[in-house]
């Protein structure tokens, strides 16, 4: 089965500017699809194009097995469902979810069944004969939303679509998207600069920088095998240190700048082609003992308390490794332990734990 | 009296936010307060106005009904003269002419100004009021040697009517002028509301399976609604009471009431009758406004 939505080398410049190079991408059809970055990162102008918004400067578009790169939006069959939620004012709800029907000259009958059913589902059956300025923002978000699939859609395209409301609701709205989506099971592409949201919605995430998609893959993966230090930065706490490889063979050696001594990897973790590149780990990877640990396997780095910060669940540390790292981890309250400033302790990690990585 | 002193110290409920909802332990309110900043800042306008607008007006109304004698005799006069019917109708009719063209003419201008970038929006706007600057006497005049017999208008349009002849003292005549002075009018209010639009409903629209034409009729159109309505309505209302321009290139034939009411003064010195037809175009005017306004409500926008 072919992809539903196909980025084949996508290319679009703004005068010098490049916004997005060479993307290629396909989304399966009844997939979650996030690209996940930082503004202007051109995830935006990405799904724009293929909204048919904005032209592609080279390259081609698929949906459905069509090629639309030079179509125009409304015959397209996109639902795009746009950050500031785009409702028309002048119309009702009920008008509002009405309007692509009618704009496919659906017969009246069927186009009052549809609006009826989909208003169900967003349970926006009640305020069918609001105005969208009567509205609170999560039931604006909805209408938006039901505008956007009513008619069926080959994908469904929403940027930022959570970005307006407060935190609490965009918590619970996210939920109720992601059921959504199951429950009618369209393709989504979906864009946020949110990595939470990108975590708890996706099937797949695609995370891009200053134009260029860097990574695609599951949530557990993106986050937990980065292919670079942006990704490993942009998903989660990381500790990101430049650093040199020594040596190569079932294990990699490294030495890390602002960490003392020779830091071990396993060979798998080692993806980075250049013989300097960046080590990363997961903050939560590092354990904090009062000695030395004496296997030889583990990587152990001295260091001293600069502060530590009580959080009631967890104390914050910050931490200084003898050669200038500065490292920050959670330890549980339970056993935190004598944690007073200037105290020396040992930072440890499993070589399984490090990567080195292509630093960017 | 002693009940209606009581009344003025002390507001009715509702008045004043707060009140009748004092807070446990909150001191009294002063038995005499200041007056708030509100009703002072209110009073200077509000005194302007009674003086050189409800004023005049008041007397104006009340000349219609006194002068020379008590009674509606102006009013019998008036309505019972044809030359009243006549110059309401071309009145009515010219200014209904010069709202729909303004609005017409004006509406491309606005959606220009909408689109382009703030720096041009503003010199263009600059151009688009320069106008004003002159004064309507001016503009009047202006359009008598333009239009006027081998003015510049007859002499461009003669290939086509055959001689150079005027259009001055017409209709016709009126009607170009004060379109041309009452443009910036319309131009500016639905600007100010195509301002407003979100450029992202069209593209909403689009994406949801409109044409350019569709989106443009069915969303962008009606939402400048309001502002091409209440734009034609402001163009109307003083159409109907300008006197210079149809003075000065209008002809004896179609007398616009304002002349009609002007000569009643000036001319045959009868007060009487002048108050009575100023009354006759005031009714008129608040009449076809509340009408418009209520055919052309747009529902779920906050009208102007």
């Amino acid at each position: 089965m072919t992809d539903q939505v196909v980025f084949a080398g996508i290319c679009k410049r703004f005068g010098t500017f490049s916004a997005v190079r060479d993307l290629n991408l396909g989304i399966k059809e009844g997939e979650f699809l996030t690209l996940l970055g930082p503004s202007g990162s051109g995830k935006t102008t990405s799904l724009r194009m293929l909204a048919g918004l904005e032209a592609a400067t080279s390259g081609d578009i698929l949906l459905a097995g069509r090629r639309v790169t030079d179509e125009v939006p409304e015959k397209r069959n996109i639902g795009l469902v746009f950050q500031n939620y785009a409702l028309f004012p002048h119309m009702t709800v009920a008008q509002n979810v009405a309007f692509p029907l009618q704009m496919r000259r659906r017969k009246r009958p069927d186009i009052a069944r549809e609006v009826d059913r989909v208003l169900e589902m967003t349970q926006l059956g009640p305020y069918k004969d609001r105005y969208p300025r009567q509205l609170s923002g999560g039931q604006q978000q909805r209408v938006a939303l039901a505008r956007a699939f009513v008619f069926d859609p080959s994908v469904l395209l929403m940027d930022e679509p959570l970005g307006a409301l407060d935190r609490n609701l965009r918590d619970l709205m996210r939920l109720e998207l992601k059921s959504l989506q199951e429950r009618i099971g369209a393709t989504v592409m979906y864009v946020t600069h949110d990595q939470d949201e990108a975590l708890a919605l996706s099937d797949r995430i695609g995370v891009m920088h200053q134009g260029v998609l860097q990574q695609t893959a599951p949530p557990g993966e993106i986050y937990e095998r980065p292919v670079n230090s942006f990704v490993a930065r942009f998903l989660g706490q990381s500790v990101c240190l430049p650093a040199k490889r020594l040596e190569r063979g079932k294990r990699t050696v490294l030495s890390v700048e602002g960490l003392d001594g020779r830091i071990l990897v396993d060979a798998e973790n080692d993806t980075c082609p250049d013989a300097t590149g960046d080590f990363m780990i997961r903050p939560e990877r590092f354990a904090l003992a009062a000695e030395r640990p004496d296997t030889a396997d583990a990587n152990a780095i001295r260091c001293k308390v600069e502060t530590a910060v009580y959080l009631g669940a967890q104390v914050e540390v910050h931490l200084r490794a003898g050669a200038g790292a500065r490292v920050q981890i959670a330890v549980p309250a339970a056993n935190a332990g004598d944690l007073a400033a200037g105290s020396g302790h040992w930072l440890t990690f499993r070589p399984s734990d490090g990567l080195y990585l292509k630093g960017v | 009296m002693a009940t209606r002193s009581t009344a003025t110290l002390r507001p009715p409920p509702g008045d004043d936010e707060g009140e009748g909802s004092a807070m446990p332990g909150e001191r009294p309110r002063p038995f005499l307060r200041r007056p708030r900043f509100a009703t002072v800042a209110l009073a200077l306008p509000v005194a302007f106005m009674v003086l050189v607008y409800a004023y005049p007006v008041g007397a104006m109304l009340l000349k219609s009904v006194t002068e020379p004698e008590f009674g509606f005799g102006n009013f019998g006069r008036a309505v019972s003269d044809a030359t009243t019917w006549h110059a309401l109708g071309v009145t009515v009719r010219m200014s209904a002419e010069v709202a729909v063209l303004t609005v017409l003419l004006g509406f491309p201008v606005a959606y220009v100004l909408a689109r382009v970038t703030a720096r041009v929006a503003r010199i263009l706007s600059v151009l688009v009021v320069i106008p004003f600057w002159t004064s309507v006497l001016v503009r009047s005049f202006a359009w008598i040697v333009l239009l006027g017999d081998n003015g510049v208008v007859p002499r461009l349009l003669s290939p086509f009517t055959g001689d150079t002849a005027g259009l001055l003292y017409s209709e016709a005549a009126v009607v170009i002028a004060l379109t041309h002075i009452l443009l910036p009018f319309p131009i500016l209010i639905i600007k100010g509301t195509l301002d407003q639009i979100d450029d992202s409903l069209v593209r909403a629209a689009r994406t949801l399976g409109a044409g350019p034409v569709r989106a443009f009729l069915r969303v962008y159109l009606p939402l400048a609604f309001p502002a091409i309505v209440s734009s034609g309505m402001l163009v109307f209302v003083i159409g109907l009471g300008f006197y210079v321009t149809p003075a000065l290139v209008g002809g004896p034939k179609e007398s616009t009431i304002a002349v009609v009411i002007a000569q009643s003064v000036q001319v045959t010195f009868d007060w009487g009758l002048a108050a009575a037809l100023a009354t006759m175009l005031l009714v008129v005017a608040v009449a076809l406004t509340l009408v418009v306004r209520r055919l052309t409500k747009v529902k779920g926008l906050v009208s102007l």
